[in-house]
């Protein structure tokens, strides 16, 4: 079974939130890490592949400071009407389904952020870190 | 006595097109009594920011106007730096440029094609219902769009606003074997773009025939990325230095981005204008499979726009893959400039057209003044000067969502980057 955990993000701010937690986490051997910049619709290829996938990102307006969504309720978030500059995450999990090339089991561990100048305490992160590693149990 | 009647149709937000734009339309007893496409994405800056930077900072400071198409703004400014700094460029440079540019036009091609233009032909809402129906095409579009990405990250370190560019060069030279595991990409996207372009021309596109002017850069010998030179289907040939007079900025009420008029009159960029004034300057290779096709340029359709940018894509794959064979690794990426004061000038053919920058630098090779002409700001007015012709004949009888939905289609033929147009503020301080 291949198995993946993805940091979404960019190398400014809080953006970066993903790849810190991903950074920081002890995986199992077989389980690949990946940090991607601002992938797009490039998701869809990152991910192609895996039975099981865990996206770390930072998010906007959640109502918890740690929260997961799975591969239906991503989907019900999923906005197909795009721009191309607004071509983010819940597009390509939009777009990729419509493929049929999501894995099979996919979630995202949502590390909720308020403005990009914000910074997340270590608690979070760890917190954010664990849910990962519950996630791939 | 007849009853007058006013209809407002308003789409209050575009979709399938770059940034936020609105079209607002009153019908009045079926004729058109006013059309305005509404930029109302804010005002940016840019310009601003610029006063007082280095040319160290430039690159990546325009890059940041637009997430489609920043090496058109990297380039444009650096070529205007180069021609009044002194220096020399070497000829590897100008090649990686063309390359680096490649990439950015093969991305905004495939994206432009596969997630904006064909669900209008194909009759879905949007790219992902059209993926139920064509997963083949869709993911062919991605696959290209991906190659796009790759070449601009080779030299650029990244994709999104790539920080490899600079005034003389590139910061880094990409190793043999980065290019030779693009290069075996490039080569197999051969078949896959000519596969494109031969489904693009299955493509039931409406058959119109309207009145504009192409406008273009031309470049000598090659089809043209970078250039000295605007030339027109009308027959002019102005040198870049002399665009200010003869092509003029204005304001409008109802957008935050310009208009902007050739002698008083709306005209085009972007790939169809390229392809009307440049089709002979295409591969030849390219040109037999257009012939094969059926497909012909000069057009006056802008519906074949989406041609246009399937020819555009398909030339750039070539040339990408020709660029890669001959690559050498050189032992220096970049050449140092010396700073002069003046003012200077660069353009270059961004995927939507002409994107022309000018600076006013001091002796310390400071921004004193800074101004970016990007295309959609020049296409504007003739997207209105379309709507209103092509809206008409296409009958304004018809229910509003038919008039809706038709008037996306027009404006998407241009693929305007709403983000890039709304670059510039008047600012206009009353103090009392």
């Amino acid at each position: 079974m291949r198995r993946a955990v993805v940091g979404i993000g960019s190398p400014f701010g809080v953006d970066r939130v993903g790849w810190q937690v991903v950074e920081r986490l002890t995986l199992p051997s077989e389980v690949e890490r990946l940090t991607l910049d601002r992938p797009g619709l490039a998701l869809i290829d990152a991910i192609k592949g895996f039975d099981q996938v865990v996206l770390v990102d930072a998010v906007l307006g959640a109502d918890q400071p740690v929260m997961v969504l799975d591969r239906n309720q991503l989907l019900e978030d999923a906005s197909p009407s795009l721009s191309s500059h607004a071509a983010g995450v819940a597009a390509a999990i939009a777009l990729g389904s419509a493929l049929g090339e999501l894995p099979e089991r996919l979630d995202l561990v949502g590390i909720s952020v308020e403005g990009m100048e914000e910074t997340v305490d270590e608690a979070r992160i760890d917190r954010a870190a664990a849910r990962v590693l519950e996630l791939l149990q | 006595m007849s009853e007058t009647q006013t209809i407002p149709i308003k789409v209050p937000v575009l979709s399938r097109v770059e940034g936020e734009g609105a079209l607002e339309l009153v019908l009045r007893d079926q004729q058109i009594e006013s059309l305005k496409l509404r930029i109302y994405e804010p005002p940016r800056y840019f310009e601003k920011f610029l006063e007082g930077r280095g040319v160290d900072q430039l690159p990546e400071m325009v890059a940041r106007i637009c997430g489609i198409c920043p090496v058109a703004y990297q380039m444009s400014a650096v070529r205007a730096v180069e021609s009044l700094f002194e220096g020399e460029v070497s000829p590897w440079v100008e090649q990686m440029r063309r390359l680096f540019y490649c990439g950015e036009w093969i991305q905004s091609h495939a994206l432009h094609i596969h997630l904006l233009a064909a669900p209008d032909f194909l009759g879905h809402e949007h790219v992902v219902s059209m993926a139920g129906e064509f997963p083949d095409e869709v993911r062919r579009g991605l696959q290209l769009q991906g190659l796009g990405n790759r070449i601009i990250a080779l030299l650029g370190g990244r994709s999104v606003h790539p920080v490899g560019a600079r005034v003389g060069g590139f910061h880094h030279a990409p190793s043999q074997q980065e290019v030779a595991a693009l290069l075996e990409e490039a080569r197999g996207a051969v078949a896959e773009s000519e596969a494109l372009l031969r489904w693009l021309a299955t493509l039931d596109l409406p058959k119109v025939k309207h009145d504009f002017v192409s406008v273009a850069l031309e470049e000598p010998d090659c089809y043209p990325m970078m250039g000295e030179t605007i030339v027109s289907d009308q027959g002019m040939r102005l040198p870049i230095d002399q665009f200010e007079t003869r092509f003029e900025e204005l304001q409008v009420p109802h957008s935050t981005s310009f208009h902007a008029l050739l002698d008083g009159k709306p005209y085009l960029v972007g790939p169809l204008a390229r392809v009307n004034l440049h089709y002979e300057q295409l591969l030849p290779s390219v040109r037999a499979l257009c012939d094969e096709l059926g497909i012909h340029f000069p057009s006056q359709n802008m519906f074949d726009s989406v041609l246009a940018r399937g020819v555009e894509l398909l030339q750039m794959v070539h040339e990408t893959m020709a660029l890669l064979e001959q690559y050498q690794q050189p032992s220096q990426s970049w050449s140092e400039f010396k700073p002069k004061a003046g003012v200077t000038f660069g353009a270059t053919c961004a995927p939507r057209g002409i994107l022309w920058h000018r600076y006013q630098f001091d002796a310390a090779g400071k921004i004193v003044a800074a101004r970016i002409v990007p295309p959609t700001s020049q296409n504007q007015a003739r997207i209105e000067e379309d709507l209103r012709v092509a809206l008409t004949e296409f009958g304004l009888e018809q229910p509003e969502e038919a008039i809706k939905l038709y008037g996306e289609q027009v404006i998407r033929n241009y693929d305007p980057c709403i983000s890039c147009a709304t670059h510039f503020l008047d600012l206009r301080i009353s103090r009392k």
